[in-house]
């Protein structure tokens, strides 16, 4: 038997999670020149520290002071708390605070997408467990059984402000609360004009902006079996969130088996699968939290799926055996020379598709070296040609019956010309590439036209553009 | 002369010989032989119909000719959009050509002027033309060269008009057609960029259906200047 005291355990993750912070550049004058500040406070069980580069060094004491008011307000033990009002209304309604309210929807939507792995009903369960205070006691099965009936997140009802649970159930938001408070003091801070800190709450770190040299975070991922704090690999950070969640966090290991704090809403045990760790990046940490216990839940497989189907959010997956795995645009988040497996997802290409955003007004300060003026059926927009390599995007015109048009063009920082397109004879995939150079010397000058789909695509340059995106705006 | 039956069966038999030489005009890849940079060129081949009824039939037929073969085609084909573009082409198209009929000088003439007039607005776009854009210019002047010839030669009686008429017709075509496309797709630009270019092509592929026609006629022993609505 070993003992595990969760002061040093905590310490440990904070240890961990402190974040590699390298010289600082010159290259923003403005917030290297400002002097780095470290806040650190005790709430939600957890060492919070929040460092930010600034001259105003009671932000970060108000920042800690909002996490006593958040505790207070989402905390399962406070008396008078939304949360303890919602546990203790027998069944009645009971009116909450925006903030929870909002929590309690994201937490919902969570569980939904998750098919439950993600439950905050889970409160009656996991009262039954100790994982903190050291006692080490496993629960009668019997009485964990009977506690897992008590979960089911679809009795929830959310209207407005107003909350019901139904008598005997219980919410806890310890899987969600961290990360909707990281949030939210992210966004104070930078109301106050903070642009670069780095704020830590155990295992949800989140960034505003890039560090002073504008190099991205550096953000440790624990090493799964050396509960002193050592880091295993080095993500990076760009002003999002990293949240981890481990089975090392919290928890007992009795006769070689680890008891951690995260339980199956299915059975009331903690989950035991091929999984040691999973690390959530996203911009919400209040998702990158419930995402987190969700894809532990769920597993490699099914979490992966998950993850692909939504945009903007990766994940990396530590197993047991120090092997590791990733989603598909885990790369950017990884330091160079970090080794892990790119799962491999049928769909996932499809889904991972970037939605198309059309610029209405181009501007003189605008880096593209010229423009596509899309013309559709129902949309018109300027696309930008990046400045290096080779971008691929998808037109998809969506039909009254449901059926949908498709073209996909090839853009390069010379021109562009349609690769793929699922109109009848094609021709506006043999009407060939459209250059700055070549337009003059082509039939059909600047254009690419998919007649069936009634789309014309032409390039401009940038002064042009302008013209043309002026006449729009009428000056 | 003609019974009613006899005049059905003519109609489902020009009616097929449009579609089929319509699929044909599909079949000849003459986008492709322009490097695909011309999108929805034809031959044209399926107008040596309509030339035919223009000829030797009453306008309605060849109305309900043309509407035929733009509906069926459309349906078989291609798609609601392109029955719209294809439709605009016809209904111009066939009025040209019905009331140029029995003046095809005038219509070769016409062409002659706005082939002209499609090579200087392409060399004012673009003097130094390369590429695709130098051939099609070579296109186009060797085009309007044999629309004046074959306005001399109509006018000499040296040949049948039918040429000057298709000419005529191929060209409205295009117009109809670049005239809807600008408005479906709601680019006005084409008319200055690429209007050139089919008028320009409207009047070589239509040189090239006019003689095709004319040799059937010939070889059927038909005689456009005596149509047979008119003889009774």
């Amino acid at each position: 038997m070993k003992k595990r005291n969760s002061f040093l355990r905590t310490m440990a993750a904070l240890i961990v999670m402190t974040l590699v912070m390298g010289g600082c550049g010159y290259r923003h004058a403005k917030a290297s020149d400002l002097p780095k500040q470290t806040r650190v406070g005790y709430y939600l069980d957890t060492v919070i520290t929040l460092t930010a580069y600034t001259d105003q060094p009671e932000l970060l004491d108000k920042g800690l002071e909002y996490c006593g008011e958040y505790e207070k307000m989402l905390s399962r033990t406070v008396e008078g708390s939304d949360v303890w009002n919602i546990n203790h209304a027998e069944g009645n309604t009971v009116t909450v605070s925006e903030e929870t309210a909002e929590i309690l929807r994201t937490a919902v939507k969570i569980s939904e997408v998750s098919d439950g792995a993600f439950d905050i009903t889970i409160a009656p369960v996991s009262v039954l467990w100790d994982f903190t205070s050291g006692s080490q006691i496993i629960p009668e099965s019997a009485t964990i059984e009977q506690a897992a009936r008590l979960v089911d997140f679809r009795q929830i009802q959310i209207e407005g402000n107003n909350v019901t649970l139904p008598a005997g159930m219980m919410i806890d938001l310890g899987g969600i609360a961290k990360g909707y408070i990281a949030d939210a003091v992210k966004a104070k801070l930078e109301a106050a004009g903070i642009t670069s800190a780095i704020l830590s709450f155990g295992g949800n770190i989140v960034a505003i902006g890039l560090k002073p040299d504008g190099s991205p975070w550096k953000v440790g991922i624990q090493d799964i079996d050396e509960p002193t704090g050592k880091t295993m690999m080095v993500s990076l950070n760009y002003g999002g969130s990293t949240v981890t969640s481990g089975i090392y966090e919290r928890g007992f290991t009795v006769d070689g088996v680890t008891y951690h704090h995260i339980l199956s809403s299915e059975t009331g045990w903690p989950v035991q699968n091929e999984l040691a760790s999973v690390t959530i990046f996203s911009d919400s940490s209040l998702m990158g939290d419930a995402l987190s216990t969700a894809v532990f839940a769920l597993g490699t497989e099914k979490g992966s799926r998950l993850i692909e189907s939504m945009d903007g959010v990766e994940a990396l997956f530590i197993n047991r055996d120090r092997s590791a795995a990733g989603t598909s645009g885990l790369g950017k988040y990884m330091e160079e020379g970090e080794n892990w497996i790119t799962l491999e997802q049928p769909d996932s290409a499809e889904k991972t598709e970037e939605p198309l955003t059309l610029l209405i007004q181009v501007r003189e300060s605008d880096p593209a070296p010229g423009y596509i003026l899309l013309q559709s059926a129902n949309e018109q927009g300027f696309l930008a040609l990046p400045i290096e390599g080779e971008v691929t995007r998808t037109i998809r015109q969506k039909l009254d019956d449901g059926s949908e048009w498709l073209n996909v063009i090839l853009m390069t920082p010379e021109g562009f010309c349609m690769i793929e397109a699922d109109c009848e004879g094609h021709d506006c995939i043999a009407e060939g590439e459209v250059t700055l150079e070549n337009m003059k010397d082509r039939l059909l000058w600047n254009m690419v036209i998919c007649a069936p789909h009634r789309l014309t695509l032409s390039l401009y340059t940038k002064e042009e553009a302008i013209q043309i995106s002026r006449q729009w705006l009428g000056y | 002369m003609h019974t009613a039956t006899q005049k059905v069966a003519r109609f489902g038999l020009l009616t097929a010989l449009a579609l089929v030489l319509g699929l044909l005009d599909r079949a000849i890849p003459l986008t492709a032989l322009l490097g695909g940079a011309a999108p929805g060129i034809k031959l044209g081949l399926a107008n040596t119909v309509l030339l035919y009824a223009v000829y030797l039939m009453d306008w309605q037929s060849a109305v309900f000719l043309m509407l035929a073969k733009v509906i069926l085609s459309g349906l078989i084909f291609g798609s609601l959009t392109a029955i719209l573009y294809s439709l605009s082409g016809g209904i111009l198209s066939l009025l040209v050509m019905l009331l140029i009929r029995r003046k095809p000088e005038s219509g070769a003439l016409c062409a002659g002027i706005l082939a002209a007039g499609a090579e200087t607005m392409l060399l004012i776009q673009n003097p130094h033309p390369g590429g695709q854009r130098l051939w099609i210019v070579i296109l186009i002047g060797v085009a309007c060269a044999v629309c004046v010839a074959a306005w001399i030669a109509i006018r000499k009686g040296k040949i049948r008009g039918v040429p000057g008429t298709s000419i005529a017709g191929a060209i409205a075509h295009n117009i109809g057609q670049v005239l809807a496309a600008s408005i479906v797709l709601r680019t006005p630009q084409l008319l200055s960029t690429y209007l050139p270019v089919l008028v320009g092509i409207g009047a070589a592929v239509g040189t090239l259906t006019g003689i095709v026609a004319e040799r059937v006629f010939r070889a059927l022993h038909m005689n456009p200047d005596k149509p047979e609505g008119q003889k009774k």
